[in-house]
């Protein structure tokens, strides 16, 4: 039986040592500092998480492990020596499994597993040897015999995943980053990824696990280091490895302050929420073998959508956007009496619904444009006439918004790169603004947001939402619904499991149903794939 | 709206694709890009033999060997690029091949190099030559291959005009005679062969292996620990071995050296590569693709000569070309299949990607 | 290799202008030292008419450059409509409605290439390469009678059109400089002020972006390839002026002169960045360094070659990618 790990070769002066060591590390991406002055360390034979925010720099800290990134000042030292490169990393003997899941679509599994794993020319180890490890390994991991052939292509994400591990494991590495592996696993999975975790632990391997999700860690790992913006704050010991010391921690001082209320600090407030229908979602389904299901959104509520990834309140906060389709199903808003259908995204701007994403760099901002022009772009073709643009109009509007959100700006038409992550999302929310929308359809808007802007963001929805604003908002934390939604609807299989009212959308238990995989035992349903 | 207990709030988490592709059908999937390159060579060929049937005599058969051999190397060539990704365009080929032709007929004999093993190794060597420098310049610079093809194919058509003003000079004997052999076991089946044998190797090592990966996904291959510019240029070498072998059969072919006609080889051959059922964003291409492509185009001029068009000869081959180009590109965008996601690139300069 | 990089980033709209700008100073001393007359009335005359032809072919290469694609079926249409109008004058059809078929034609055309293009974004290089060679050799097809070749096109060229590219015209310069000047302007304009201009910069800069901003993205990218076959139908129909007589090769010289004009001016072929103020600059580099060639009478093939040398290292300043290591 193949080992899972190597006898520890350590070099005699290395022993005791660390395995990991990042030191005052600076790393830059124009003008966003990714990392600033950061300091970790990590010992062979211990599990050690690194958590924080979106945006907290984990994953440039993945990169800079594996050799994919320089730092820009400091030192990064694995096993006692630099990975300038992947290869140089490999051959240090360290693994990383990034959070983006890298293989080559048309190749097969096998392939995958060895992608560069021979020389130039000559070939490192046998063909039979290569399946047999292979074989072992993946049915270790996975739990059931996998077919080596097949084009990774189809699989599903959990096998990708799987696959994207096992190739890390395939080296015999001595230290493993896994940066957030688990969000593409399913449930059993991760069970599996779990028992793998500790017995890579017990060969005296070190393992650095990144993770957003504080609940994963607690009785796992050995030590927890947090970051924040790009910082270390601190180390914690196996005991004190407790969410409320790494809320403390992540600088959630004054919302766990929040988090303590059981009541909506709406509701408490007396703030009466509409009885008029807004938004009207009627026989929708979103995918083939999904429910059908019905919702309502009245004037002046909040309400967050949540659920575990993938399963479908992603899809339907596009599809009030317009900008994917149901399969059936019809969504529309009540705009002065008449019924505007969403059909499109058109369709759904003229019906008043506005899109805001966390995402902005993939679908909302223009790198190459002024700041100005980011927010101004949205209504151009609104606000021109004869096609020429009203630029006093774009510039008073403008103005506003900067006013209204304290949007923290330089000149106007600076280039959007100048502004951090939270200013170019307030940008962005507020040309969505702009067109004064009755609907404001939010997909994890504060993702990489500093800790600020995010609070300001909250009291944001809550003023537009007195102002009569109908809010949906998708988060991936828990804790953000607490003490702003009305109520959340949960989402499971592409279609609403439940909707939580106000009493029940409180830290403990929120926290516990999504991360606490003791109560899900109970909750399991399906058996493992 | 029912409240409930959050235990039961929470869900398993479900995998998100269900269906795993067995291995048939993955592989029907690859091959179905050969289609298209079949199915065209199979209506050409009915063509041809109800308008020109001379085609299926041996003399008709060493002549389509020889006028196609080019054309079936220059895309063996490109392939090579293209699979390199990404948008792997090469524009020179046409004016490389006509650089060595030039080489061979001209400034060769000058020094006395007329024998066949000194000019195959000249042909090979400066086709790698030309490659390299292109193969070096993209993969330093990360400048785009469509951009840097271009760049050369200007620099080296004026070269050919400077080197050669007017077409002149004849091959050397032994080459020359490869364009009116009479028997179909000539040196240009031998070497075609031989080429194909050279293909199939080569598309077996590792390197060729790694080209494939650095083209389908450069980051995957990075993250691998591929080494990105020797793998390219590794790749560029492969291509200029092909680039001098086809510009020896042109030789052949034409018996002369000629500044401009090869040219139209750049257009012909980016055809048949789209016609072979190359993935123009990496990755993916087969060298039977790219032989089946070739000979489409070069069947196509075959039937084409078989009408009567006189002067306007060469502007029916163009339309033909530029059509058939057209309308493989039409068709292909119009295709809805998955293949599709993976053959053509989202954009042709990568570059202020957001993912 | 780590200056190439700051030097891309800090390469503003008006970083580019000025290397553009810089570039044109120097050509244009070195003109002076080299070539004998450079300063003369007509010398100059005579550059700007021939820098007017390219940059009228220009601009929709600058258009398409802007949105991330390129057009090489640019010199096809130039010979394409240069030969067609000449024929369809001389079977008989009135000069301004010839003009406007062949306008009207070159849209169409233009609008094949962009719906072909759209849904293939990575083979538009290929895409209007086989459109153009198969136009071309359709219209030749098309227009030559028995015994006649297709190249060379015989026929009466009226005099006003004639009068738009001559160097002896009563008002000083060629009125094609004006017209290319009009057509600068209201280009320039088009690119800053109207919300199409700004919706072609977003659509090079973020593609997603743009379409989540309700810009019709695809019905742009087609606008932008007919706009340039339109623009280069326009730069033959006046070459027929100058030339006096049909000819479809008229058009192989702006094959790669007009991407080379839109790289030295520094708009990126990537998309989102540049515009048409820089590629006027680029286009008089051309002229210029053209001129300097001619004036070593270096031969048109001697100046290709050293085209496309020179089109590298601007290519390497402009058109770069990055490293995959950030993308992932």
């Amino acid at each position: 039986m193949v080992s899972a790990a190597p006898p520890p070769i350590v070099a005699p002066e290395l022993v005791g040592t660390d395995a990991v060591t990042v030191r005052n590390v600076d790393k830059s991406f124009g003008a966003t500092a990714a990392l600033r002055d950061c300091s970790f360390s990590a010992r062979p034979g211990e599990i050690h998480a690194v958590v924080g925010e979106n945006g907290s720099g984990k994953s440039t800290l993945a990169k800079l492990l594996g050799g994919v990134l320089a730092p820009d000042k400091g030192a990064v030292q694995v096993n006692g020596l630099n990975p300038t490169s992947p290869v140089s990393a490999r051959e240090i003997g360290i693994a990383v499994v990034f959070q983006e899941i890298l293989l080559a679509d048309g190749a097969s599994v096998l392939d995958n597993l060895y992608l560069g794993h021979d020389g130039l020319f000559r070939v490192r180890m046998s063909s039979q040897d290569k399946r047999a490890r292979a074989k072992e390994d993946l049915a270790r991991l996975v739990g059931t015999s996998v077919d080596l052939d097949q084009d990774v292509h189809g699989l599903t994400l959990s096998m990708r995943q799987w696959i994207v591990i096992a190739r890390a494991l395939l080296r015999r590495p001595r230290v493993v980053v896994f940066d957030e592996s688990t969000a593409a696993l399913d449930y059993a999975s991760t069970e599996r990824f779990f028992e793998e975790v500790r017995r890579l632990r017990d060969a005296g391997v070190c393992v650095v696990l990144i993770t957003h999700r504080i609940s994963e860690l607690t009785g796992i790992c050995d030590r927890a280091t947090v970051l924040q913006d790009g910082k270390d704050v601190g180390t914690l010991e196996a005991d004190e490895i407790v969410e409320k010391r790494l809320l403390e921690l992540m600088g959630n001082k004054t919302e766990s302050a929040v988090h303590e209320e059981s009541v909506s600090a709406r509701t408490r407030a007396g703030v009466e929420v509409d009885v008029e229908e807004r938004l009207v979602v009627s026989g929708v389904k979103l995918s083939g073998q999904a429910q059908p299901f019905d919702l309502a959104f009245r004037v002046g509520e909040i309400v967050g959508l949540a659920g575990l990834e993938g399963q479908g309140q992603v899809k339907f906060i596009r599809a009030v956007a317009g900008i994917d389709r149901p399969m059936s199903g019809r969504i529309y808003v009540n705009q002065n009496g008449t019924k505007q259908v969403i059909g499109s995204a058109r369709s759904a701007q003229r019906a008043g619904v506005a899109y805001v994403t966390g995402d902005r760099k993939a679908e909302a901002v223009f790198p190459n444009l002024s700041v100005l022009e980011n927010f101004g772009i949205l209504g151009y073709r609104r606000d021109s006439r004869f096609g020429v643009i009203d630029r006093r109009r774009v510039k008073q509007m403008f103005n506003e918004q900067v006013r209204s959100l304290s949007i923290r700006v330089g000149r106007a038409g600076a280039s959007i790169n100048s502004l951090s992550g939270g200013n170019q999302q307030k940008i962005v929310i507020g040309r969505a603004l702009a067109a004064s929308p009755l609907v404001l359809a939010l997909n994890d808007p504060t993702r990489g947001v500093d800790i600020g802007a995010k609070h300001y963001l909250h009291e944001l929805m809550k003023e537009l939402a007195e102002a009569g604003k109908t809010i949906l908002f998708l988060s991936n934390e828990i804790e953000e619904f607490v003490g702003l939604c009305d109520r959340v609807v949960v989402f499971r299989s592409d279609t609403v499991f439940n909707t939580l009212a106000t009493e029940l959308v409180t830290s403990q238990d929120m926290l516990a149903a999504m991360f606490g995989y003791a109560e899900l035992q109970n909750a399991l349903v399906d058996p493992v794939r | 709206m029912r409240a409930s207990t959050l235990s039961e709030a929470v869900q398993a988490k479900m995998p998100e694709r269900s269906g795993v592709e067995s291995r048939y059908k993955s592989m029907a999937r690859r091959q179905t890009s050969l289609v298209t390159p079949f199915a065209l060579f199979a209506v050409l060929l009915a063509i041809s033999g109800v308008r020109g049937p001379a085609l299926f005599t041996a003399n008709g058969l060493d002549g389509a060997l020889i006028g196609a051999a080019p054309l079936v190397l220059g895309t063996l060539a490109i392939t090579t690029i293209a699979i390199a990704g990404p948008a792997g365009v090469d524009l020179s080929i046409g004016p490389a091949m006509t650089l060595i032709n030039i080489e061979i007929v001209i400034e060769l004999p000058k020094i006395g190099v007329t024998g066949p093993v000194a000019v195959f190794a000249c042909a090979i060597g400066l086709g790698i030559l030309v490659q390299v420098v292109i193969g070096t310049i993209v993969a330093l610079f990360r400048v785009s291959t469509v951009v840097v093809t271009l760049a050369f194919y200007l620099f080296l058509d004026g070269l050919n005009t400077v080197l050669l003003p007017e077409p002149a000079g004849s091959a050397p004997t032994w080459l020359a005679n490869w364009g009116s052999e009479s028997s179909l076991l000539s040196p240009v089946l031998y070497v075609l062969i031989g080429s194909f044998v050279l293909w199939a190797l080569i598309s077996r090592t590792t390197l060729f292996r790694n080209v494939r990966l650095m083209g389908a996904d450069a980051r995957t291959a990075f993250v691998s620990g591929v080494h990105l510019v020797p793998t390219r240029i590794g790749a560029h070498v492969i291509a200029g071995i092909f680039v001098g072998l086809a510009s020896l059969m042109y030789t052949g072919l034409l018996g002369s050296a000629d500044p401009t006609a090869g040219s139209s080889y750049t257009l012909s051959a980016v055809t048949a590569l789209v016609i072979g059922g190359a993935s123009l964003a990496g990755g993916r291409a087969k060298g039977l693709g790219a032989i089946l492509g070739a000979t489409d185009i070069w069947l196509i001029s075959y039937v084409l000569g078989t009408f009567n068009f006189g002067l306007n000869a060469s502007y029916w081959i163009e339309v033909a070309t530029g059509g058939v180009l057209v309308v493989a590109l039409l068709v292909g965008s119009f295709l809805a299949s998955e293949d599709l996601v993976h053959r053509w690139p989202m954009r042709m300069f990568p570059g202020n990607r957001s993912r | 290799m780590a200056i190439l990089p700051r030097i891309r980033t800090t390469l503003a709209y008006q970083g580019r202008a000025a290397m553009a700008g810089v570039m044109l100073i120097v050509l244009v001393v070195l003109g002076s030292a080299t070539v004998s007359g450079f300063w003369s009335l007509e010398s100059l005359r005579a550059n700007l008419l021939i820098a007017s032809f390219l940059g009228i072919a220009t601009i929709g290469q600058t258009l398409c450059a802007l949105v991330g694609g390129l057009d090489l079926s640019i010199a096809f249409v130039v010979g394409a409509a240069n030969i067609a109008l000449l024929r369809l004058m001389d079977g008989g059809i009135p000069v301004g409605f010839a003009i406007v078929i062949v306008l009207i034609l070159a849209a169409a055309v233009g609008g094949l290439s962009g719906v072909i293009s759209s849904n293939l974004r990575g083979a538009t290089l290929v895409v209007t390469l086989g459109v153009g060679t198969a136009l071309l050799g359709l219209v030749q097809i098309l227009v030559s009678s028995s015994g006649v070749s297709g190249g060379t096109v015989e026929g009466t060229v009226p005099s006003w059109m004639q009068s738009l590219t001559s160097l002896d015209s009563p008002i000083g310069i060629a009125p094609c400089v004006i017209v290319w000047a009009v057509l600068a302007i209201s280009t320039i304009l088009f690119l800053r002020r109207t919300w199409i201009g700004r919706g072609l910069y977003a659509m090079g800069g973020n593609q997603v972006a743009a379409e989540r901003a309700m810009i019709p993205t695809r019905s742009l990218w087609i606008l932008v390839f007919s706009l340039s076959a339109v623009m280069a139908a326009v730069a033959g129909m006046i070459l027929l002026g100058f030339t006096g007589g049909g000819y479809s090769g008229v058009g192989d010289p702006y094959l790669f002169t007009t991407i080379a004009a839109v790289l030295i001016g520094g708009t990126s072929l990537v998309g989102g960045r540049g515009g048409y103020g820089l590629t006027v600059l680029g286009v008089f580099d051309l002229t210029v360094l053209q001129t300097i060639l001619s004036g070593f009478s270096l031969s048109a093939a001697a100046q290709e070659a050293i085209l496309g040398l020179l089109i590298l290292p601007l290519a390497a300043l402009y058109v770069r990618s990055p490293h995959p290591r950030m993308e992932i």
